[in-house]
């Protein structure tokens, strides 16, 4: 529901003071009310802030990160790995690149974990303990149980030794058991998104590593039979996950308005969803491999099509958030982040909201009864911030 | 003799590129763009078969792929690269 001008007043002077507050630690917050679109919800209010911070260092090239109750910031260009309070104060920088005994190359994902953090800079993964200490690191590998020529010559959905980390939105998340969940892909000369039905059917989406050795030691998860629907979308294949505490899997494909929960044994257990609003799918759809090696192909699709994008579950309050993408006639469009996202949030599988959010907005965390999304980033004024998502 | 076997060598290969090139072209006939399906051949045929092997010595292999030049399975058919700026 849009809160009245009168209220937007009242609540303006209320809170001059912590607005005055605020600035003197050098951090903006900028209020943005979104319009509560649905014609049924259970919240009086829904609001997303934009907390402005101000790291060491940024060049706006970056990530969040929530672990616990406090919010990381990530600059990849400088390497650096920065703790903010939810105020927006700056507690340091944790970790910065070739700094230690380590020789950490750079920050490609930042993984809580139970030990304290890990790092992925590609296919290696750096562990720290709660206090930053390096503990280890481990490469990721796919071991392959048959050999080569099997592999090459004859391709199946459940050779681990042909798949590869999907680098693309990447998620790598801690199991209950200690081991990581990562996306997988997997792109053979015959088995692959753009010539290959059997890619669709067969091959599997998550890998659980061996937090010791970096092993792949389990793919689970094919596609669903949406898929079945298209020739080929190899733009399309991709997918986003979360894992609850209870250890059930939510998984969400990009071109399917349903959303599929496995539970610990790996075993379909229910789906629900609801189709987005106005969206475009009339996908490309792929023939033959031509178009892989093409990048206008990839970024036309990622900015003109809608499709379905990332999921954060809060199990405790029984709510699961989902962005998708509209899709988008401009052709000025600089990349996939101003294609229109929205929000769809789901009480006890039924849908209750469907809210129009900024372009980069994905739930890391909650804190309290806040939830804290990533993120706001302005290149051309140098700023960034995340966002804080709170429903009354 | 030798000009009489060298005409059937020369016939031979031209034949054999000829079919080969023909097979190609059937196979991205219906697709949009530069035709590069018999890149991925090459790759394919060019993989070395001991990438999995140069992997254990920290060797991985970056390719052009979803707009970036990311490290990619030994096996991709995607084109070599070094940084994004070669996609």
């Amino acid at each position: 529901m849009i809160v009245s001008k009168n209220k937007k007043a009242y609540y303006k002077w209320a809170f001059l003071p912590c607005l005055i507050l605020i600035s003197l630690f050098s951090c903006e917050s900028n209020e943005i009310k979104i319009a509560n679109d649905s014609k049924s919800f259970e919240w009086s209010q829904i609001s997303i802030d934009t907390l402005e911070i101000t790291p060491s260092r940024a060049s706006q090239l970056g990530f969040f990160q929530v672990k616990d109750s406090s919010i990381y910031f990530v600059d990849q260009a400088y390497g650096l790995v920065e703790e903010f309070m939810l105020n927006g104060e700056s507690d340091g920088v944790k970790k910065r690149e070739l700094d230690g005994p380590e020789e950490l190359m750079g920050v490609s994902e930042l993984i809580p974990s139970r030990e304290g953090f890990v790092i992925r800079h590609d296919w290696v993964f750096y562990f720290y303990d709660q206090d930053w200490n390096f503990l280890r690191k481990s490469v990721l590998q796919f071991p392959s149980s048959v050999s080569y020529d099997e592999i090459m010559d004859n391709p199946k959905g459940d050779y681990i030794g042909m798949y590869e980390l999907q680098n693309y939105n990447a998620r790598t998340v801690e199991l209950p058991d200690g081991d990581l969940l990562t996306k997988l892909d997997v792109e053979h000369p015959i088995f692959n998104a753009f010539i290959s039905r059997a890619y669709y059917r067969d091959s599997r989406v998550l890998g659980k590593i061996d937090m010791l050795s970096g092993k792949v030691k389990e793919i689970k998860i094919t596609r669903p039979a949406s898929y079945e629907a298209f020739s080929f979308v190899p733009f399309h294949n991709k997918f986003d996950f979360d894992v609850t505490k209870t250890n059930l899997i939510y998984v969400t494909h990009e071109i399917d308005s349903l959303i599929y929960v496995y539970d610990q044994d790996w075993n379909l257990k229910e789906s629900f969803g609801a189709a987005g609003k106005e969206m475009n799918t009339n996908y490309t759809q792929s023939q033959n491999l031509d178009v892989a090696f093409e990048s206008n192909y990839f970024y036309a699709s990622r900015k003109s099509e809608g499709f379905y994008k990332d999921i954060f579950v809060d199990e405790e309050n029984e709510l699961v958030f989902r962005t998708y993408r509209q899709g988008s006639d401009r052709q000025d469009l600089l990349d996939e982040t101003y294609n229109p996202l929205r929000l769809q949030i789901f009480k006890r599988n039924k849908l209750l909201g469907d809210y129009s959010v900024p372009g980069k907005f994905k739930i890391l965390g909650k804190v309290g009864v806040q939830y804290i999304a990533d993120g706001f980033f302005d290149e051309q004024n140098e700023k960034q911030g995340f966002y804080i998502l709170i429903l009354n | 003799m030798k000009k009489k076997i060298s005409i059937l060598l020369v016939s031979l290969i031209g034949f054999f590129l000829l079919s080969f090139d023909n097979s190609n072209a059937q196979e991205i006939s219906t697709g949009e763009g530069i035709a590069l399906a018999g890149v991925a051949l090459g790759v394919y045929n060019a993989i070395d078969e001991n990438c999995d092997d140069k992997r254990k010595e920290g060797t991985l292999q970056t390719r052009c792929k979803d707009g970036g030049c990311v490290t990619v399975s030994c096996i991709s058919f995607r084109k070599a690269c070094d940084k994004a700026d070669d996609c």
